[in-house]
């Protein structure tokens, strides 16, 4: 890095060796979070009797209690 | 062709006491780092301005010393940046600002100007290690963890319990991350170069000395292979015991490391820069 007060050692490896898909991770918990909030905006707090995803049709089935 | 050094300046109050981690000092005109073993070179100014970090001091202080010296913010922010991507930048704030620095992170975000969040740094073993990643894993963990008590409402798929899903979810979650950390380590101290864990936020990253393209490559391919490893005998033990619904999170996580290797990203990219680029001293420089 040259920024006029610092010139970091040309052998410094500020590894790209981290665990970057923990940001994944959280996005597959955002997805389980954005299904619980509809079941629980369609249903109300007595929740879903079952709840199922359809990749192929592109659908989300929510059975109410 | 050459490779950025991103630096990126956290968040500073005036009130700010500032100061350098251990194992980093100002020798005459370097920034010696003896655990990673570099010497950073100190320019005009610069070497002031670290020496006053060294000591400890305000942020109000050390923006007043800059001003003095003619120092631009910019440049101040530059050094400051560098300090804290390598984590060598420690801060002592209050619970107030602490709040104030959380708050102003998220408005950048929501916003997408990215402001940079604070580095910590941890020694190179496996409680550095631990440590780190469990700062880091903390938000995914509550996230599951929330997700899963919710999810007992939704009633997402069916049969086992969504909390002892999700609870193991996590353990297997974090163990993995501690495997694929901890595989990068080993096989770095093998290569007898310097190294620290950094970590900033959600990301867990090794700071170490440059080795050779093969060395690199070996090290980028070590540290999923462990975390998949771990998944896999996670994989077998939920199969084994009639557990599905774990086996297929362990296998879903085991995927995410092997995500790790795809170009341009974590892993895959230090395996590209690797091949693609030689790896000599013109690559850090802006």
């Amino acid at each position: 890095m040259q920024a006029n007060l610092i010139t970091a050692d040309p052998h410094l490896q500020y590894g790209f060796n981290e665990f970057g898909p923990i940001i994944l991770a959280l996005a597959v918990v955002v997805i389980l979070g954005g299904i619980v909030g509809a079941v629980i905006v369609i249903c109300g707090w007595h929740g879903a009797r079952s709840t199922s995803v359809d990749f192929s049709r592109r659908t989300l089935t929510i059975v109410c209690r | 062709m050459s490779r950025s050094l991103h630096t990126a300046c956290p968040i500073l109050f005036p009130n700010d006491y500032l100061h350098l981690a251990a194992g980093v000092t100002v020798h005459g005109n370097q920034l010696q780092d003896t655990l990673v073993g570099m010497q950073h070179q100190l320019h005009g100014a610069g070497k002031l301005i670290a020496e006053q970090i060294e000591a400890g001091c305000l942020f109000g202080k050390l923006e007043k010393t800059a001003k003095q010296h003619a120092v631009e913010q910019a440049h101040l922010r530059g050094l400051l940046g560098f300090l804290n991507t390598v984590g060598a930048l420690r801060i002592d704030r209050t619970r107030y600002s602490q709040l104030h620095a959380e708050i102003q992170w998220l408005q950048s975000a929501f916003l997408g100007t990215r402001l940079a969040r604070l580095r910590r740094r941890y020694p190179a073993s496996i409680r550095g290690i631990t440590v780190a990643v469990l700062r880091g894993c903390l938000p995914v963990i509550g996230a599951i963890g929330v997700g899963a008590l919710l999810s007992t409402r939704a009633n997402v798929g069916s049969g086992i319990s969504s909390l002892i899903a999700g609870t193991a979810a996590i353990a297997i979650f974090v163990f993995s991350v501690i495997a694929h950390e901890m595989s990068h380590l080993q096989l770095i101290k093998r290569y007898g170069t310097g190294v620290v864990v950094v970590q900033a936020g959600a990301h867990v990253t090794l700071l170490r000395q440059k080795v050779s393209s093969v060395q690199e490559v070996r090290i980028a391919i070590i540290g999923p292979a462990g975390g998949i490893a771990l998944c896999l005998a996670a994989v077998f033990i939920s199969v084994v015991r009639a557990r599905q619904n774990i086996a297929w999170a362990a296998g879903g996580i085991a995927v995410l490391h092997l995500l790790s290797l795809l170009p341009n990203y974590s892993d895959g990219k230090n395996i590209w820069t690797a091949i693609f680029y030689s790896t000599t001293a013109k690559e850090i420089h802006e």
